[in-house]
């Protein structure tokens, strides 16, 4: 064999080397830092039978708008939350499933979904809630049980459904019935369920049933920066588990951990 | 004549934490067919890559132990799949079995196209037996990444089964783990399992695992995490 041709088998020997540690070593390549999107992959023969979507993780927001969340900004504050939680949902991009966000109101006689189920980055706007007339939480419980079993909206590829319920007072219709429904249905049961409790007259005998995570309890709100400061805990840990590699496990959710003075960094 | 193939790709979230894949395979030929298991190690935990290696190991051991002379279908699923788990038991090294659960999906066809399919926990089994299409596995009730598995749940009543016959050309048994059936629209599993065997037949076994990696490392639903395993058993 002449020096060309021994050269060339090397050569291409490491031409086709190089090509196949690069394949090899595709999935380990970090995502961009500036978080632009990866250049795309290529189109393979299986790749149009996937579902185009990521896993979705709801989070479904039982918010009391009653009478007395008028008192003393504790609307506002619910507001202000609300949003902040929204938004950095939508701008968390390292995400491994997509956060969704469904919100049940419940305030005067009847509950109602005022947000339909959504990508939270899809999200422009969230109304500003009034307080105003009774607690008709039973009747939260039955919307929230109702979208759970919606297989068409939670398909069951869902990563396990966050329920956080705030509330600051007595419901005023049957609610432990409703509860009960809501505790023993299919899907309702397996879902990971915070309970926040707004006012020293708040039923948190209740809140505590309504609540089934063992590493937190129902938290109290004694001022309104307490309600942000548990949608900021909210946030954080179900930031946490969408960006790790096993979504579907449970995340802390501590308020301790979180200063008065949050910079709003998201999970560390 | 009876063809397999398969291949196990560790998924992007155990790769960004340098973990081992923990879906296991094991395809071997048997009795002029196959036999074909996958299984998916719980939890990413420590332990979970071993749970799936040794049911797959246990697998192929429990169909392998059968009398050669006694046709496959000769024997209850049922006592099949009791003497796979007391394998499966056996030969994990630790009291609490529940550290390695894992889910097991296998199959087992005869030269003659004759087999059998057994599951227990999640992933998927299709098949296409004498031409009609159909889903072994039963729809889930729950959400994502709930499952029985081995260690952890003992009834009966917690498996799957179905019997198959590959006899036609295009007649094929799929199993895959919850990283590639929950990511497949369930309207196009039908069209999924088409193209996968004709991607399969036209390949020769060694270039069909390749083709079966790159489709599962190039998987193109955004933010995969899972692990994908895949074996498919098909008449050529």
């Amino acid at each position: 064999m002449g020096w060309a041709s021994f050269n060339e088998d090397n050569e291409s020997r490491y031409h086709n080397a190089t090509i196949i540690r690069k394949r090899e070593h595709d999935a380990m390549k970090p995502e961009s830092s500036n978080g632009a999107q990866a250049p795309s992959k290529p189109l393979t023969k299986l790749k149009s039978f996937a579902v185009p979507q990521a896993r979705p993780l709801p989070v479904i927001v039982l918010a009391d708008v009653s009478g007395s969340m008028a008192e003393n900004g504790k609307i506002d504050a619910l507001n202000v939350a609300l949003r902040d939680m929204v938004a950095s949902f939508a701008k968390e991009g390292r995400l491994r499933a997509e956060i969704q966000v469904g919100l049940i109101t419940f305030g005067g006689k009847t509950a109602k979904e005022h947000l339909p189920l959504v990508a939270a980055h899809s999200i422009a706007i969230i109304d500003r809630f009034t307080a105003d007339g009774g607690t008709p939480m039973g009747a939260a419980f039955d919307v929230a049980r109702e979208l759970l079993e919606d297989r068409e909206r939670i398909p069951s590829r869902a990563y396990r459904p966050v329920l956080v319920l705030v509330s600051d007072g007595a419901p005023t219709d049957d609610w432990e019935d409703a509860l009960a429904r809501l505790q023993s249905s299919e899907r309702g049961k397996k879902v990971t369920r915070f309970a926040m409790a707004i006012g020293a007259d708040a039923d948190k005998d209740m809140l505590a049933n309504f609540a089934n995570d063992r590493e937190a309890p129902v938290f109290e709100a004694h001022e309104s920066r307490d309600i942000m400061r548990f949608f900021r805990a909210v946030t954080m840990s179900v930031v946490a588990r969408s960006a790790s590699a096993t979504p579907d496990e449970p995340a802390a959710l501590t308020l301790s951990e979180i200063p008065d003075d949050d910079l709003d960094i998201g999970a560390l | 004549m009876l063809g397999a193939a398969g291949v196990s790709v560790t998924g992007p979230g155990h790769v960004s934490l340098g973990q081992a894949n923990q879906d296991a395979i094991a395809l071997r030929g048997w009795r002029g067919g196959w036999i074909a298991a996958v299984a998916d190690g719980l939890g990413s935990r420590p332990l979970s890559g071993l749970g799936s290696r040794l049911a797959v190991q246990a697998a192929q051991q429990t169909i392998r132990s059968m009398p050669t002379e006694e046709p496959l279908r000769a024997s209850e699923p049922r006592q099949t799949a009791t003497e796979f788990y007391r394998r499966w038991l056996r030969a994990v090294p630790y009291a609490e079995k529940s550290c390695v659960a894992s889910t097991i999906l296998m199959a087992a066809c005869g030269r003659d196209g004759i087999g059998r399919v057994w599951q227990l926990g999640d992933g998927l089994v299709v098949c296409r037996s004498k031409g009609s299409f159909s889903v072994v596995t039963p729809e889930r009730l729950g959400f994502g990444n709930e499952t029985r598995a081995l260690g952890i749940h003992r009834a009966w009543s917690d498996w799957c089964t179905a019997d198959v016959a590959l006899q036609e050309r295009g007649d094929a048994v799929i199993l895959m783990t919850d990283g590639i059936s929950d990511d497949v629209r369930i309207e196009a599993l039908e069209m999924f399992t088409d193209a996968l065997v004709r991607g399969v037949m036209a390949r020769t076994r060694r270039g069909a695992r390749g083709w079966l990696r790159n489709e599962l490392v190039n998987w193109s639903t955004p933010n995969h995490t899972d692990d994908k395993t895949v074996a498919v058993i098909f008449k050529g």
